[in-house]
């Protein structure tokens, strides 16, 4: 019985495994193959007749010609390196001041809760219209201070602004949420130990606090940079990419590609740059600020 | 005395006040939204420029509701929860038998396959969504609800949970079963699935959630109205129609509420789920 | 839970047998949801006539474009007759979406049947590929009170009292207060190559599409186009007379609210206002002074899909709906749709009923039309063209340099175009 056994015994756990693998495969890995694939064919219609040409580099160089496709990078770059840093520390600042003990802390924590069940369409349309440039609430509420209504939106230089400020609203409640849970999971005695020597607050959080909670930081550092990369509903919704390609960012450019034109070999370029940029971003961020990734994820 | 006395509450009116405008900015956006879908749009105009504080007070007609239900977003609501609840169905399955074979079994490539399954959570759901949907295309799931269930159901953080709760299930019970000549998927399933409560909340709530609130997937796969999810349909009040205000906050606080009520109910287990961190 | 699973095995299974489910001889005609009312007698009729059986199905606009868009992108052979927005047809029959018409029309002369307009919109190298349904007129309205508080003369219907744009200018200078929230002026759809084209054809520039629709090089940036570009940024930013943000759903409830002087836009507004107590009147549509008279037209037209398995039956579909006049008068008088079949011209401009307000707005639009017809652009790129001019002058009205938006818009479609040489 023994032998039989193990023989039978080893295929158990790929059978357990292969619908969620199967599964894996197909719909995430493959369809990058896909992507790439794709991204090496040119569809032209001269004539009046379709024809798909395997042109290899081409449709990259084309990119690399059209200064849309810079400006679209230089856009994401920007909104990269604003919103991912405001994020986390806002994010970082809540959770702290969630930390401390209040009899109302469970309701304020509930409160705090609420944009992680909102879903980001509905949140963008609200927001949209409550940053409306004439019928708009934020127009109407700074109004009492005396400042002048904004354009937000339909401005040039408020609307990437105004973008950054509906994905932190929602983005920073979510967040939160890890880094809370990481705070938590720091030993109360270390700062009763601390209190005892004599230890200001300010050092309390520099050489206990940050360093414990640098696993969770760097986790959200990395999921939140990811995230934001591909930010693109928003822009669907509110912006178009506008005003004057302000908020184009290169996922937007390579929807509009495939959806508004049809030009599927233009937009699998972009989308197949833009898996190589965050992974390379991932990867710095690991390298620089990570220990090795055990299991944790 | 008069100075220390002073000096104690100083941080805390300042962290009350840091606080309360945190709240302010968090919660008046949804309640703006829920207070107008009470009222007529003349009046969410006028009570907003210039602004006066009516603007957050609710009001009395539910008829912006009548509204939405005429136009179709019962059947996004329902459509909504059928996608939400197979998906959450399938992925409990798929997710958890896939924890179960990493947590119980050594075998060959373990180590990679897991790391391959977690990393897959990396994987921007939009960036891949182009190719996605070409491939949909390609065998003929387009337009289904094929396409808005099954390429959502395997998730590396839902496998990365359930291994981690299998892990500490007690050796001896599973030895003891084997011995009684339960098959393996006897052993998943009568006595792993039942131990997995909490695990099993928390992470249908996180497969419920992620598929009522998802927009590009089925915008860009079932764009046929009868198949309309909820994110989908509230969007476009926006765009396509006049956007009636009141309407369109009507149908933001049901999509919005939701989940929420679900998430409030199950908290604990949800933020468990999430952050991978037993919530006490 | 086991019983939870049937249940949804059960439901998988009936959703692909009901996925399957097309009858073999049915044809699936797609069209906007708007049209459904006016259509489905006229199919039930032609289903009594001819025993052929049509599926109808049904698409808000935005999601017409997008489904043909994506079924033409995966030749899919499960519809039959189609909506074709009448700009589009060029793209279409480039791409091989709709199937050339000209067999199933040998027999009449197009000419006889469909106004001009219609026509040239219908055809592309030569070959007719989507006869027209129906047509869109372009006319003036404007607040009779306001104007009157601001001592504007009003605007008139008769072709040689024909406002210009710079009287309009001047008369909404006077009724612009913003304190009160009124504006002196407003375009229907803002910001859209379909209502705004009228402004650089009327200086002479022409359609904004070079010579055989694949180059735009120097027809975007020529002199009519930049000086319409200017005019644009100036209503909206150095005169102040037209406002920013309100968007194409935004302004007509502005007009209706009484907050705008001028409505430049569709006939069909008519409807909107005529039971409120807005004191409103129509006139021409304005024109540059010394410059061309021209309008916004055409709408949608109907094809055969070019996958179809069932072209025939189609076809007979597709000449039945645009080309009897049966429909065409149904939906001119039931519907208050502007005709493109000659039969429904001469309806309008004879019978008596559309000769009263609010009725008369039909015949000053068809009248237009009729006699000022731009067609838009014809370029199988038009899906960029318009996307990329639509943006543009959204640009130039929130403040961009018109000068540089229109040469940067330029550059972008002429790339753009490169895949239809």
């Amino acid at each position: 019985m023994s032998t039989n056994f193990f023989r039978r015994q080893w295929i158990v756990p790929y059978l357990f495994l292969a619908p969620a693998l199967i599964a894996t495969v197909a719909f995430k890995l493959y369809p990058i193959f896909i992507g790439l694939w794709e991204s090496f064919i040119y569809t032209s219609f001269g004539g009046g007749v379709e024809k798909r040409v395997f042109v290899w580099l081409e449709n990259y160089q084309y990119l690399f010609a059209d200064p849309l496709f810079w400006q679209s990078l230089k856009i994401t770059g920007i909104l990269t390196i604003l919103i991912n840093p405001i994020q986390i520390s806002l994010s970082l600042g809540l959770a702290l001041l969630l930390m401390r003990k209040s009899k109302y802390i469970r309701i304020i924590r509930s409160l705090f809760l609420l944009p992680v069940g909102v879903a980001l369409p509905i949140a963008t349309v609200v927001w949209g219209l409550m940053l409306d440039p004439y019928q708009g609430l934020v127009n109407g509420f700074i109004g009492l201070f005396g400042i002048p209504p904004q354009p937000f939106l339909v401005s040039e230089d408020q609307a990437l602004w105004s973008i950054i400020v509906i994905a932190t609203w929602k983005g920073v409640a979510f967040w939160m949420l890890f880094l809370l849970a990481g705070l938590e999971d720091i030993p109360k005695q270390l700062y009763e130990a601390s209190k005892i020597d004599g230890a200001k607050p300010f050092q309390n959080f520099r050489f206990i606090t940050l360093p414990l909670l640098k696993r969770s930081i760097l986790f959200v550092l990395v999921a939140d940079t990811a995230t934001n990369f591909v930010l693109m509903v928003p822009m669907i919704i509110l912006t178009k990419g506008g005003p004057m390609q302000s908020t184009n960012v290169l996922v937007y450019e390579a929807y509009r590609s495939g959806f508004y034109y049809q030009d599927w070999g233009r937009s699998l370029s972009i989308t197949t740059l833009l898996t190589l940029i965050s992974l390379i971003i991932i990867g710095f961020q690991l390298f620089f600020l990570g220990e090795k990734r055990d299991e944790k994820k | 005395m008069l100075l220390r006395h002073i000096k104690i509450n100083w941080p805390i009116y300042a962290w009350y006040f840091v606080i309360l405008i945190g709240l302010m900015i968090t919660v008046i956006p949804f309640w703006w939204a829920l207070s107008s879908s009470f009222k007529d749009n003349v009046t969410i105009f006028a009570e907003v420029s210039p602004f006066s504080f009516k603007s957050l007070i609710p009001g009395t007609s539910l008829d912006p509701y009548y509204g939405i239900f005429m136009k179709g977003f019962g059947r996004a609501m329902l459509n909504t929860l059928f996608v939400s609840v197979a998906s959450v169905l399938g992925g409990l399955l798929i997710n958890s038998m896939a924890g179960f074979a990493f947590a119980q079994f050594r075998f060959k490539g373990d180590n990679i396959l897991f790391g391959f399954m977690i990393l897959s959570f990396a994987v921007p759901a939009d960036a891949i969504a182009i190719p996605l949907f070409k491939m949909m295309r390609q065998i003929g799931w387009f337009d289904t609800y094929y396409a808005l269930i099954i390429p959502m159901l395997a998730n590396g953080i839902i496998i990365f949970l359930f291994r981690q709760f299998f892990i500490g299930i007690p050796k001896e019970l599973m030895e003891a079963a084997r011995v009684d000549g339960l098959s393996w998927f006897g052993i998943y399933w009568k006595i792993c699935i039942p131990l997995s409560k909490p695990v099993i909340l928390g992470a249908g709530l996180l497969l419920f959630v992620f598929q009522w609130e998802s927009f590009l997937w089925p915008l860009i796969a079932a764009p046929s109205p009868d198949k309309h999810l909820i994110q989908v349909v509230l969007a476009r009040f926006s765009t396509e129609y006049a956007p009636i205000w009141n309407q369109q906050f009507a149908a933001s606080t049901i999509a919005g509420l939701f989940p929420l009520i679900f998430i409030y109910i199950f908290q604990k287990q949800f933020v468990s789920a999430l952050t991978g961190v037993e919530q006490k | 839970m086991i019983k939870n699973f049937i249940i949804f095995n059960t439901l998988l299974i009936i959703s692909i047998f009901s996925f399957n489910a097309r009858a073999a001889e049915k044809l699936a005609l797609v069209i906007g949801t708007w049209a459904e009312g006016p259509l489905t007698p006229f199919v039930e009729k032609f289903t009594a006539d001819t025993g052929i059986e049509v599926d109808i199905q049904t698409f808000p606009f935005r999601d017409l474009l997008a489904t043909l868009e994506v079924r033409g992108n995966a030749k899919a052979d499960d519809i039959d007759a189609i909506f074709v927005d009448a700009p589009l047809v060029p793209s279409y029959a480039v791409r091989g979406m709709v199937a050339p018409m000209d067999s199933y029309f040998a027999d009449a002369s197009i000419n006889d049947i469909f106004a001009p307009a219609g026509v040239s919109a219908a055809s592309w190298n030569g070959e007719m590929y989507a006869p027209p349904l129906n047509n869109s007129g372009q006319i003036l309205y404007y607040n009779k009170d306001l104007l009157a508080k601001a001592g504007c003369a009003e605007p008139s219907a008769i072709e040689s009292e024909r406002i210009t744009w710079e009287e309009v200018v001047d008369c909404a200078k006077n009724i612009t207060d913003e304190s009160a929230g009124t504006w002196g002026m407003i375009f229907d759809q803002v910001s859209r190559y379909y209502q705004l084209q009228a402004l650089p054809e009327s200086l002479g520039g022409g359609s904004g599409v070079c010579e055989g629709g694949l180059s735009v090089k120097g027809c975007l940036t020529n002199d009519g186009w930049m000086k319409a570009a200017q005019w644009y940024y100036d209503i909206h930013n150095t005169w102040n007379i037209s406002p920013k943000g309100a968007n194409p759903d935004q302004t007509h409830e502005m007009f209706g609210a009484g907050k705008i002087g001028i409505f430049v836009g569709g006939n069909w507004n008519v409807g909107r206002w005529k039971d409120s107590d807005l004191n409103f009147g129509i006139a021409l549509h304005p024109y540059f002074e010394g410059g061309k008279v021209v309008t916004g037209c055409n709408s949608w037209h109907m094809g055969v899909w070019n996958h179809s398995k069932q072209k025939d039956a189609a076809a007979k579909l597709v000449r039945y709906l645009t080309a009897s006049p049966e429909v065409a008068l149904a939906y001119v008088d039931e519907h208050s749709s502007l005709p493109a079949h000659k039969s429904g011209i001469l309806h309008v401009s004879e019978d008596p009923k559309f000769d009263n307000f609010p009725n008369n707005a039909m015949k000053l639009a068809t009248y237009e039309s009729a006699n000022h017809c731009i067609t838009r652009g014809r370029t199988p790129a038009f899906l960029e063209f318009e996307e990329i001019v639509n943006t543009s002058f959204e640009d130039i009205r929130n403040g961009g340099d018109p000068a540089a938006v229109l040469q940067d818009a330029e550059t972008r479609i002429e790339s753009s175009m490169r895949r239809y040489k």
